[in-house]
């Protein structure tokens, strides 16, 4: 058995005079799931590409397990990999699919519907892949990556075309993996869609590492502040002194602003002091805001300013807060991956029909 | 490897191809057998050479060099379809090694070219024997000699196919380099190379074309010269200006070589593909 840790060595691509990647090194642990983080461009999908054995690093290594991937042998049995969504044939139905790789792992054929029963994909599962939406695509892919009951699982922008219950599914079911002693290296260029789900960071920018690291030592660094809102801010500014508070600024439109408190610390301060407060709200720099400033070099005109982020939640799907993954799995040993529970398959209108071939009948004649 | 060849055999098989193909052999092949027959089988042609013409001894052949044409567009989209597709990347993550998964495909696909070679065969003997019986058929040894030269021309072609395929990786233009050579191109630049003047009117025989002709038609020419007797000489003579293989190689010698040519571009495949970036 593999021990499954994905070890990037001085990883070096140059694509002719473009350099993709530089110099980059991170260790993915078993039992972890590590987001590999960065703007669009900035060498994320080469990088997977070379751990996988797809492109050959121009200098450096990567091992899987302490090998490279083409000393695996069997490698769909050491390492899966969702890495684009438009990697099937049009014309080959997506159980021909999985049976065809299923073969080329030497998996038994029971595995292939388990797998499709895992993905949520039965509905569409004898119908060519020609029909099949991105969301599907992206289950049959992430299917495929399971065959082999992998000990890694390496994402490319697994969470692109699919729905919010896929993608909360996804978050669940990657937890899982890795809690069961499994490696997930899952790659995004949106921090906060992977955000809940990972444990450690890797950040590139321009091909070359800005920050690798446990993902709570990145929060630790955030700053925060409380915004308050007083009836006498001169009076709550010289209580707040006294207390030892400083560097407090006053915001435009009349708040006060103090930074490293806590919120509760400034009503009690308030309250002592005699000062009506009107308002209080706790801020902090947002995760987002420090990814992008790591991140920010990568782009010399200002595509970014400063706080765009800070709003609303980009590509609107993805919660910030408050987000927890499907507790209380069931405990079930079923072969696929025990606790996981299947995605809820995809729904019939999900299914696009082929203008040559009418999929007989997955909608009754009630319908119509 | 088997559980490669495996997968190989299932990709052919769940889709759509290997039959569409299949279908234009057996019809030309059948169609070629059973027109050959008959006019071999016309009484004013019994008449006139005062014996029965073994007809299948050249219909067997010029069918087989049809089939040619679709085993190597079956090859060519084996080699190069999995890069239009990008399922290249799930059948790279599978396979022990890229040179594994080559050898997978061509043994696959020289599998298929035999089957398509057989099926040339068993159509163009079936429209032989439904047109004329026994009557149009060599002798039983010189019958299997040509099948088996004829089927074994498919097969090269089919394993050339994907040797190409993997080494150029751009099917459309595979398609249309491979098709435009082998229709057109051969044939012209034999011409320009028989022209006296330059001297290189020996350089044809060894283009690759006339290689996998020669292996094809070779015994099949010779066979249905010698049903002549003493005339054989002048049969063999006018068949070969007639269907341009004058001074073509030895079915042996031409089978050497088109062999080596498909050799050498599987090596090139293997090379090529073993570096390719797959991005």
């Amino acid at each position: 058995m593999h021990d499954g840790r994905i070890e990037v060595n001085g990883l070096t691509k140059h694509f002719g005079a473009v350099r993709a990647v530089r110099d980059l090194s991170f260790a993915v642990e078993p039992g972890s799931v590590t987001g590999f983080l960065g703007p669009n461009g900035a060498g994320k999908t080469t990088t997977l590409r070379m751990v996988l054995g797809l492109v050959r690093p121009t200098a450096g290594t990567a091992t899987i397990g302490g090998r490279n991937f083409d000393q695996l042998g069997n490698p769909g049995r050491v390492v899966g990999a969702v890495l684009e969504a438009q990697n099937f044939h049009p014309g080959r139905k997506a159980r021909d699919h999985l049976r065809c790789y299923a073969a080329a792992m030497a998996v038994p054929a029971r595995r292939v519907d388990e797998m499709i029963e895992l993905v949520g994909l039965r509905p569409a599962a004898r119908r060519n892949a020609r029909g099949y939406s991105l969301g599907m695509k992206q289950r049959l892919a992430l299917a495929t990556a399971l065959l082999g009951d992998p000990q890694v699982l390496v994402l490319d922008e697994p969470a692109n075309g699919l729905d919010p219950e896929g993608i909360a599914w996804l978050r669940a079911f990657l937890q899982t993996f890795a809690r069961s002693g499994r490696t997930v290296l899952v790659s995004s260029h949106i921090l906060a869609e992977i955000e809940q789900t990972v444990d450690q960071v890797v950040i590139v920018s321009r091909g070359e590492c800005v920050y690798y690291g446990q993902l709570d030592e990145l929060r630790a660094s955030q700053r925060r502040r409380v915004l308050v809102e007083a009836a006498d801010p001169a009076a709550l500014v010289g209580a707040l002194r006294a207390a030892g508070i400083g560097a407090i600024d006053l915001t435009q439109d009349g708040r006060l602003s103090v930074p490293d408190v806590d919120r509760r610390q400034v009503g009690d301060i308030a309250l002592a002091a005699g000062v009506a407060l009107y308002g209080i709200a706790e801020e902090r720099t947002d995760l987002e805001q420090i990814f992008f400033q790591l991140t920010s070099g990568q782009f010399t005109s200002g595509q970014f300013t400063g706080g765009q982020f800070t709003g609303g939640q980009p590509y609107g799907w993805a919660p910030r807060h408050g987000f927890a993954p499907p507790s209380g799995q069931p405990a079930g040993h079923g072969p696929p991956l025990p606790g996981v529970a299947p995605l809820p398959g995809v729904a019939p209108e999900q299914v696009q029909r082929s203008p040559y071939a009418p999929p007989p009948g997955h909608r009754s004649g009630s319908e119509q | 490897m088997s559980r490669l060849l495996l997968a190989e055999v299932c990709k052919v098989f769940t889709t759509k191809l290997w039959w569409a193909l299949l279908i234009p052999v057996v019809v030309i092949a059948g169609v070629i057998g059973f027109t050959g027959a008959a006019i071999a089988g016309l009484p004013a042609v019994l008449e006139e050479t005062g014996t029965t013409v073994p007809a299948v001894a050249l219909t067997v052949p010029i069918s087989m060099k049809q089939t040619t044409i679709f085993a190597v567009i079956l090859g060519l989209i084996g080699g190069a379809g999995e890069f239009r597709h990008k399922t290249i990347t799930t059948t790279y993550l599978t396979g022990s090694s890229r040179g594994a998964v080559l050898a997978a495909k061509t043994i696959t696909y020289a599998g298929l070219g035999l089957l398509y070679g057989v099926a040339t065969f068993g159509f163009c003997s079936f429209g032989a024997l439904i047109s004329s019986g026994t009557d149009s058929f060599p002798s039983a040894a010189d019958t299997l000699m040509i099948a088996a030269a004829g089927c074994a021309g498919v097969t090269a072609w089919s394993v050339l196919g994907v040797g190409i395929g993997t080494l150029i990786s751009n099917q459309v233009a595979v398609l249309i380099v491979v098709l435009v050579y082998t229709l057109f191109f051969e044939g012209l630049l034999s011409l320009v190379l028989r022209i006296p003047q330059l001297g290189l009117d020996g350089v044809p025989p060894y283009l690759p074309g006339a290689g996998s002709t020669a292996l094809q038609t070779d015994h099949g020419i010779t066979a249905f010269a010698e049903t002549f007797g003493d005339e054989a000489f002048g049969v063999r003579d006018g068949l070969e200006s007639l269907v341009g293989t004058a001074g073509q190689l030895s079915w042996w010698a031409g089978g050497l070589l088109f062999a080596g040519y498909a050799a050498m571009f599987l090596a090139a495949g293997w090379l090529a593909g073993r570096q390719r970036d797959i991005t």
